[in-house]
């Protein structure tokens, strides 16, 4: 036994000081070329706060809610000409619709790319939906989105459906093209709760991140 | 004949470590979120850059792992980190079924076999209590393993 001990301590601190390097440098590398790779920062929490309209709306009827719209990692998505600032936001250096064909699952309801969405969200009265379980909300999401994944209960679908009129706009989205929580969740909501206005977005979070990546590329150069 | 036996069953089990953690390296690579996802799901006391560490390179770290037992290259450094993995997963698991966590364990990518989601078999794999008695099982395999490979390495030498 002695024997043995002493062959793990002579033989094995470099080949495993080795691997783990070499898995360190791997991790790395691949997450931060994969756009649906984890990334080593969190992006900062509760920058911007944009309120409703502060009137009173009779299609969406905000004025009388607490909605607001939180926007993590607000700095990522600021655009000219809106409140978040004057950061200019490098978009369409991959076409959207090449970078991310139509989603895989079959949908009745209107597709739209990333920089749709985000001239949508300009306007408070469109709500993006992040239908992701909850971990994956937690872990990271676009920035003003909410959650409610499609396996969510009856309860918090009914909670959802009590906070948002049935003529909120609705903009959904999962995971990536392959995702089909978004699409399950926007009929459900279409045709147990009565929603009328829901897009999809089809790319879902890894079509927003590499519009991450390429706008932090742009702003870099 | 029981050298051969002996022989056969080694091979056969680093054969078997060895694809299993590719295996499990590749459904976490697949993607990475997912498996970050369910590091979170643990609701370890950890900080989350080191969760978000363990996610970018524990899969790679699997991997090498695995490639390396199929390759029989720096073998007793790839039992020692397999060890290392198996016990964390053993913890890991422990402590999420004792608290009573009702998570998938992020192990292993089932789909791969052509098992749906919804299966009795796929929910009864999927749970962290088969998860707990299959990383224990497969860190006494790797100790096992491990021992053998030392002694044969002592043997060699001496």
């Amino acid at each position: 036994m002695p024997q043995i001990q002493s062959q793990i301590f002579k033989r094995s601190p470099l080949p495993l000081a080795a691997m783990l390097g070499a898995s360190l440098l791997l991790g790395v590398a691949y997450n931060n070329a994969s756009p649906l790779g984890v990334r080593g920062a969190k992006p900062p929490e509760k920058v911007v706060v944009a309120s409703p309209p502060a009137t009173s709306n009779s299609r969406t009827g905000y004025a009388n809610e607490t909605l607001s719209l939180t926007l993590e990692g607000a700095r990522n998505v600021r655009t000219p000409g809106t409140a978040y600032g004057n950061q200019t936001v490098a978009m369409g250096l991959v076409p959207a619709q090449a970078a991310f064909p139509p989603s895989m699952v079959q949908s009745a309801f209107p597709n739209l790319a990333w920089p749709e969405v985000q001239t949508l969200l300009k306007s408070p009265q469109n709500l993006l939906v992040d239908a992701r379980v909850g971990t994956y909300f937690q872990a990271e999401h676009i920035p003003g989105a909410v959650s409610l994944p499609a396996n969510s209960p009856v309860v918090e679908l009914t909670a959802f459906a009590a906070k948002y009129p049935k003529t909120t706009p609705l903009i959904i989205y999962c995971g990536s093209a392959s995702c089909p929580m978004a699409h399950n969740l926007a009929d459900l909501l279409g045709s147990q709760y009565g929603y009328s206005n829901i897009k999809l977005m089809p790319g879902g979070f890894a079509e927003y991140r590499v519009a991450q990546s390429q706008a932090e590329a742009g702003g870099g150069k | 004949m029981k050298v051969t036996l002996e022989i056969n069953f080694k091979l056969v089990l680093r054969w078997f470590l060895g694809l299993l953690l590719i295996w499990a390296s590749i459904s976490k690579l697949a993607n990475v979120q997912d498996f970050y996802g369910s590091l979170l799901a643990y609701k370890l006391p950890l900080p989350d850059f080191f969760l978000r560490g363990t996610a970018m390179c524990l899969p790679w770290l699997e991997l090498l792992c695995g490639l390396m037992l199929l390759a029989k290259v720096q073998i007793q450094a790839a039992l020692t980190w397999a060890i290392i993995l198996f016990s964390i997963f053993v913890l890991a698991t422990g402590a999420a079924w004792g608290r009573g966590l009702d998570i998938s364990c992020g192990c292993l990518d089932l789909s791969l076999l052509g098992l749906g989601s919804e299966s009795e078999l796929v929910k009864v794999m999927k749970s962290v209590s088969f998860a707990f008695f299959r990383a224990l099982l497969l860190t006494v395999g790797a100790v096992y393993l491990f021992r053998q490979e030392t002694k044969a390495a002592i043997a060699k030498v001496g």
